[in-house]
């Protein structure tokens, strides 16, 4: 069933691609995250890349991302680096030449690698997370080459409880 | 056209749906293995796999044997919140804590796991209630008591520990340190057994270096205090079976309070009242009655013949003796710091190396007033 989903998408969307418009350029994310104690909230903010073939009103969003963390008590310091990779597709409501409502759907992996030391030891873990999310906002494009995009989500994280809810900008070229 | 477009939007639908189908949090009881700071046989701290069997989820630090709150305030019913959701990411089977508040957040619930674990081996969880109530990183109002950072309290009133924020150098966090919790853990037990049913208030820290202990009511709270330390100190040692736990948090106090350390001599009534006349010492003097005692039972539970953990049950069943004992005059006349000795060695069989320690910190009155068989004339 899967397979078949997938060979029937690639068909269709090899068809598109001779229409698409190509776009590329840079992402901010802000992140709203439960702390451990979850009545607070983080706020954090990620820079990213982004890759975006559009054959309207559909749309396909390629993402990556990196982010890291330093903290520590006494001589334990715990040191994360995480690395997204995401893709996203959309359905755009409207001709993207005027500011256009859409929704879309997406399914990504965190790939974190946490170095955790103590007096002059080391333990170096890397893990993955899976998350999947819905999200909308508005795209537009200006001067038929700048692509300018506001997005909310909400996602759904493996080995976190609490969803992430976040808020992007996106500019780039398109082509 | 629509209709491909449509096709093409359901497609991506059901890919993400299929796909994506194991991406929700995974909930599970049984075995949780965790990569947490823990100290090995030899009593060193390094990185370990550590599994627990209590815990529901992973995620919720809840379970049969405590709840922790992080970061959460004090409040007239105990810490408010919810509970602690550890930040985690999973290499293979072992769940590894992402930051420093989680690898704190979870260790806590590890070190009451281990807690609850041993008190049942022992015998004696049945004297408290589980789970236990316990905060991390508790920021505690600096004028309601002194020592907001390294260092951890039990709450009688609320029947729960707050180990607080560390500040001192390299070494482990207060907090992340099985002795020196389970030093905090233990003093349930003395409230429970001794203070509560002796319908006590120990009074609190301003009293002490505010030296405002006046009538001998206070006076005795002061040494139900330092035995309570001693007591506390004997119980984390038996527990890590490190003598000198608080070394690797806080390195300047271990050599004073280290239970393998040279036995001396309580407190006279005379040194105690010449120590009430100098101003902000009576906590340390406290503590310091407080090892005397430690000392003495850690020489004793490791003579000859006598088993530590055995020795530690016997004293734990006995606590709840002490108030009959010390009730009848505790508001009129002001007790000794050797008074607690017959007391906790009533169970226990004398031995040649017992004797020689009891003897190095009590009174002439106490050896022959109560153990003749040690100190015949």
């Amino acid at each position: 069933m899967l397979r078949t989903l997938i060979a029937f998408s690639l068909l269709i969307a090899g068809q598109a691609a001779v229409a698409a418009q190509w776009s590329l350029g840079g992402v901010m994310e802000s992140r709203m995250q439960k702390e451990v104690n979850p009545d607070y909230v983080d706020l954090k903010n990620t820079g990213g890349i982004f890759a975006k073939v559009r054959f309207w009103p559909l749309a396909v969003v390629l993402e990556a991302a990196q982010q890291e963390r330093d903290s520590g008590s006494g001589g334990l310091k715990v040191r994360s680096e995480t690395t997204s990779a995401a893709v996203w597709g959309r359905y755009e409501f409207r001709d993207p030449e005027k500011w256009s409502p859409f929704a879309g759907l997406g399914y990504g992996m965190y790939f974190d690698k946490v170095t955790s030391s103590f007096a002059g030891e080391r333990d170096s873990r890397s893990g993955r997370r899976a998350f999947m999310g819905v999200g909308g906002g508005i795209t537009k494009t200006v001067w038929k080459m700048v692509l300018i995009e506001l997005e909310a989500r909400v996602a759904s994280i493996q080995q976190r409880n609490d969803p992430l809810i976040s808020a992007l900008v996106r500019a780039g070229v398109q082509f | 056209m629509r209709i491909f477009h449509v096709t093409i939007l359901l497609s991506l639908l059901s890919l993400s749906l299929l796909t994506g189908c194991n991406s929700a949090p995974e909930k599970h009881g049984g075995d949780i293995t965790y990569l947490l700071l823990w100290p090995d046989d030899s009593g060193r701290y390094t990185f370990q796999e550590i599994t627990l069997t209590t815990l529901n989820s992973p995620f919720e630090l809840k379970g049969e044997a405590a709840e922790i709150y992080f970061e959460s305030s004090l409040e007239d019913n105990g810490f408010t919140g919810p509970i602690a959701r550890p930040h985690l990411t999973k290499a293979g089977n072992v769940y590894v804590p992402t930051d420093i508040e989680s690898a704190q957040a979870v260790t806590a619930y590890a070190q009451f796991e281990r807690l609850y674990k041993f008190e049942k081996e022992l015998g004696t969880a049945s004297q408290l209630s589980w789970p236990r109530r316990v905060g991390v990183e508790i920021i505690l109002n600096a004028g309601a008591r002194t020592g907001t950072h390294n260092n951890a309290n039990y709450f009688s009133k609320f029947d729960s520990i707050a180990l607080l924020p560390f500040s001192l150098g390299e070494g482990v966090p207060v907090g992340m340190n099985i002795g020196i919790t389970a030093h905090e853990h233990f003093h349930a037990h003395f409230q429970q057994q001794v203070v509560a049913s002796m319908s006590r208030d120990l009074g609190n820290v301003e009293q002490l270096e505010g030296n405002t202990l006046r009538t001998a009511h206070e006076r005795n709270n002061f040494i139900l205090r330092g035995w309570n330390e001693g007591l506390a100190d004997f119980f984390a040692t038996v527990y890590t079976g490190n003598p000198n736990f608080f070394v690797d948090s806080m390195p300047t106090v271990a050599p004073f309070r280290k239970l393998d350390g040279p036995l001396r001599p309580f407190a006279t009534p005379e040194d105690f009242r010449d120590q009430l006349s100098k101003p902000g010492t009576l906590l340390n003097y406290s503590y310091e009655q407080g090892t005397i005692l430690g000392r003495l039972l850690f020489t004793a539970a490791n003579s000859p013949g006598q088993d530590q953990r055995a020795f530690l049950k016997t004293l734990l069943l006995n606590l709840g003796t002490l108030p009959a004992s010390l009730g009848g005059t505790y508001n009129t006349k002001v007790m000794t710091f050797d008074q607690i000795v017959p007391l906790l060695f009533k169970d226990i069989p004398l031995n040649k190396e017992i004797c020689g320690a009891i003897g190095a910190v009590v009174s002439e009155d106490i050896k022959t007033g109560s153990f003749s068989q040690c100190f015949a004339p």
